[in-house]
C-alpha cells in the first residue's frame, strides 16, 4: 500500500538516511500501532500514527514548533516511549524530548538542553536497557569554523546530558572543515558510532556502555561525498548493516560489522542511486534506495542478502516505475499505434511523437496510451516542446467503457514541462474498477489521453514515466 | 478493440512436464514513510509493504515443452496452471509477466514436483 499522509514545507520532511523517523508499538493493546515523526514545517515537528491495515492515519499532533529547518532525529523504547532529538531554532542548540506513550497516545514532555555551545545538527539517539540515552551530532565550532562528530550520554532520563549544556562531549572525529553525520546503534554490550566526517570516509568506532573508551577508528569504505547518504541497522543475531550510496563506485552498497570485522563490499546496482535505508528482516538486510531515472523521477527499489550474494534489484512498487507500454496513435495515419515504450523510459530529448505528425498528439482524436501491468497514481511529462491551442481528457477502462476524469492534480493539456500529473492522492485510491484491457493487442492498466480539440503547436515528448521524486526514506527502526 | 480476434488470436498452450520446484515461500513485512517532492509541495507517505522472498524465478524462455520444444521468450498475458505430481503444496507467487512467473512451496524440507500448463491469453 501506497498512503498519502500529509504534505510537509519543511526543507528535510522526513528526514536524512542517518535518522530514525518510523516506529512500531511493540506489545500491549496497541500493538503494531505505527508512528511516524516528520517535519511538518520549517519549525514544526509533528507525529501521526495508524494502525493495520494502516489506511487511516491521525491528524498530525505537534511535538514541537521550536526547531530549525534541519533534520530530527527519534528513538522509540521497549514501553513505547519516544525519545527525540532536533536543532533548536536561532540557537541550533540540541534540544532533546520525551514523548511518553500512555493509553495509546503519546504526551510531549520539557524540552531538556544536550548542547548550547556552537551549532549541532544531524543527531542520531539510542537508549540502554538500564535507560541511559546516547546522543551523537555534528558540533560546528563558531570560533575554529570546524565540524566534528560528538557524543555524549545522559544518565537521569535526558534531563541532563554530560556535565551540562556547555559540555560538548567526546569527540569521536577529528575536525573537518565540512559537516559530518553520524548513526549511533547498542549491540549486546556496545555502543557502535558509524559516521562520515569529511564527506568521503564512512568509518566505525565502538565503546563499551559500561564505560566510555573508544576503538581506534575503522574505515568501512572511502569515496567521494558519501556525506549523508549512509544507513544503519542492527541484526538479530547481532551483526550491524550499513548501507550507503558511493559516488566512485557508483551506486548503493551495502557492509556488515560481525562484532570481529567488516565483511568485503556488496553493490546492489552500478547507478544513480540515492536515500538509502537499510532494514533487517529477522537477520535478512534489506536495502531499499532511490535510482534516477530522469531529471526529478526518483524510484524506489531494494534488494536483500541471500546466502550471501544481493539478490536482483526490483522497484518495490509494481506502480511506480517506467511505463510496460507507450503507445502514440494518430488517427489519421495508416499505422495509427507506434510503439513508444522505450523512449518514454529513455532521457533523450524530442524521441516521442508518431512518425506521421511527428508530435506526441496533434488532432483531435490523437492520443497518448500509457500501461503498466498493475494500476498507476502518477505521469511524470517532459516534454521537448509544450503544446498548445489544444486540450486533451484523461480516462481509464472500467471493465465496460473509457470513463474520462479529471485528474487529482487538476487538467493538464500537454501544455508545459516539467509536468506531474496525480491520478490521484496516491496508490491506494486508484478507481476500484479501473481494469485491464487490450490495446494494440497488448493488454495493460492504461490511462489514454486523448486529443479532443486539436493543438495548434503539438507537443513532442521526451520522457513519460509513473514515477515521482521519492527521498528521504525511513524503514520502522524497531520493527 | 475486437474482442473475439483477440480470442482467437491467443491461446497457445505449452505443457511443462515434470517441473521441479525448490523455491520457498517466505515473506517479509515492511513500512517505509518517505517524502514526494513535487513543486506544489512535498507529499509525506507511507509505504506498507510484503516482500516476498526466496521463491523461484521462472523465465519462458528456458523451458521446454512435452515435446522437447523451447517455449517462446515472451508470451502475451500468460496464464500458469500448476498440476500437482506430489504432496507438495506448490504455487504462484505474484503474478505471470511476458518474460516468466515466481513459483514456490511451501514444505521447505521437501521439493515440490509439478506439470505446468502455460497458456497464451492473447
Amino acid at each position: 500500500m501506497h498512503k498519502f499522509i500529509d504534505t510537509s514545507t519543511a526543507f528535510y520532511t522526513t528526514g536524512i538516511s542517518p535518522g530514525e523517523k518510523l516506529f512500531r508499538v511493540k506489545s500491549g493493546i496497541y500493538s503494531n500501532r505505527i508512528v511516524a515523526v516528520y517535519s511538518d514545517s520549517a519549525n514544526t515537528i509533528v507525529y501521526c500514527h495508524a494502525d493495520p491495515p494502516y489506511n487511516e492515519w491521525s491528524d498530525p499532533a505537534t511535538i514541537t514548533d521550536t526547531s530549525a529547518n534541519q533534520p530530527c532525529t527519534a528513538y522509540m523504547d521497549e514501553d513505547g516511549n519516544i525519545h527525540l532529538l532536533f536543532t533548536a531554532t536561532s540557537s541550533h542548540d540540541l534540544k532533546y524530548l520525551r514523548l511518553t506513550f500512555n493509553a495509546g497516545d503519546w504526551t510531549v514532555g520539557t524540552i531538556r538542553t544536550v548542547c548550547s555551545a556552537g551549532d549541532n545538527y544531524y543527531p542520531s539517539i539510542v537508549r540502554e536497557e538500564d535507560g541511559d540515552l546516547w546522543a551523537a551530532w555534528c558540533y560546528f565550532d563558531s570560533d575554529s569554523s570546524e565540524y566534528s562528530i560528538r557524543v555524549k550520554k545522559s544518565v537521569d532520563n535526558g534531563v541532563t546530558w554530560g556535565s551540562g549544556p556547555s559540555d560538548i562531549g567526546t569527540a569521536l572525529s577529528s575536525v573537518s572543515v565540512t559537516a559530518g553525520y553520524v548513526a549511533i546503534s547498542i549491540v549486546g554490550s556496545q555502543i557502535h558510532a558509524i559516521y562520515c566526517a569529511n564527506r568521503n570516509s564512512l568509518n566505525h568506532r565502538q565503546s563499551p556502555l559500561s564505560e566510555e573508551s573508544w576503538s581506534d577508528e575503522h574505515l568501512i569504505y572511502n569515496s567521494s561525498q558519501i556525506d549523508d547518504k549512509f544507513s544503519v541497522a542492527t541484526s538479530r543475531d547481532n551483526k550491524i548493516g550499513v548501507a550507503f550510496i558511493a559516488p566512485t563506485v557508483p551506486g548503493a552498497c551495502f557492509k556488515e560489522f560481525d562484532g570481529q570485522n567488516w565483511s568485503g563490499l556488496y553493490v546492489a546496482e552500478y547507478q544513480d542511486n540515492y536515500y538509502p535505508a537499510l532494514h533487517y528482516f529477522e537477520n535478512t538486510p534489506y536495502i531499499f534506495y532511490t535510482r534516477n531515472i530522469g531529471d526529478n523521477q526518483y524510484a524506489i527499489k531494494y534488494c536483500y542478502l541471500n546466502e550471501g550474494v544481493l539478490t536482483d534489484t526490483d522497484y518495490l512498487f509494481e506502480g511506480m516505475k517506467p511505463f510496460d507500454t507507450v503507445f502514440v496513435y494518430d488517427d489519421s495515419a495508416g499505422n495509427k499505434f507506434y510503439d513508444r515504450t522505450s523512449e518514454a523510459e529513455n532521457t533523450a530529448a524530442a524521441d516521442i511523437y508518431h512518425p506521421n505528425s511527428s508530435a506526441l498528439v496533434q488532432s483531435t482524436g490523437d492520443m497518448l496510451y500509457v500501461g503498466m501491468d498493475s494500476p498507476f497514481f502518477y505521469i511524470h511529462f517532459i516534454l521537448s516542446t509544450v503544446g498548445s491551442g489544444g486540450t486533451v481528457n484523461y480516462a481509464y477502462w472500467n471493465g465496460a467503457n473509457w470513463e474520462t476524469f479529471v485528474p487529482y492534480s487538476g487538467a493538464y493539456h500537454l501544455n508545459s514541462s516539467p509536468a506531474n500529473v496525480l491520478l490521484g492522492p496516491d496508490l491506494n485510491s486508484v478507481p476500484l474498477n479501473w481494469q485491464k484491457c487490450t490495446v494494440n493487442e497488448i493488454g495493460k492498466f492504461w490511462v489514454r489521453i486523448k486529443v479532443t480539440s486539436t493543438f495548434s503547436t503539438p507537443p513532442v515528448g521526451s520522457q513519460i514515466t509513473a514515477i515521482p521524486e521519492s527521498q528521504y526514506i525511513n524503514t520502522i527502526a524497531n520493527a | 478493440m475486437n474482442t473475439t480476434l483477440d480470442y482467437l488470436r491467443g491461446n497457445r498452450k505449452f505443457l511443462i512436464k515434470d517441473f521441479v520446484v525448490h523455491g520457498d515461500y517466505s515473506s517479509a513485512e515492511g513500512g517505509l514513510l518517505y517524502a514526494e517532492n513535487l513543486p506544489t509541495g512535498k507529499r509525506i507517505i507511507f509505504a506498507h509493504t510484503y516482500i516476498v522472498h526466496n521463491h523461484q524465478q521462472v523465465i519462458f524462455g528456458n523451458l521446454y515443452d512435452h515435446k522437447e520444444n523451447q517455449l517462446p521468450t515472451q508470451l502475451n498475458s500468460p496464464k500458469v496452471i500448476i498440476l500437482p505430481k506430489n504432496d507438495v503444496h506448490c504455487f504462484l507467487v505474484g503474478t505471470e509477466t511476458p518474460i516468466g512467473f515466481n513459483i514456490a512451496k511451501n514444505e521447505p524440507s521437501k521439493t515440490g514436483l509439478v506439470d505446468l500448463l502455460i497458456i497464451e491469453m492473447e
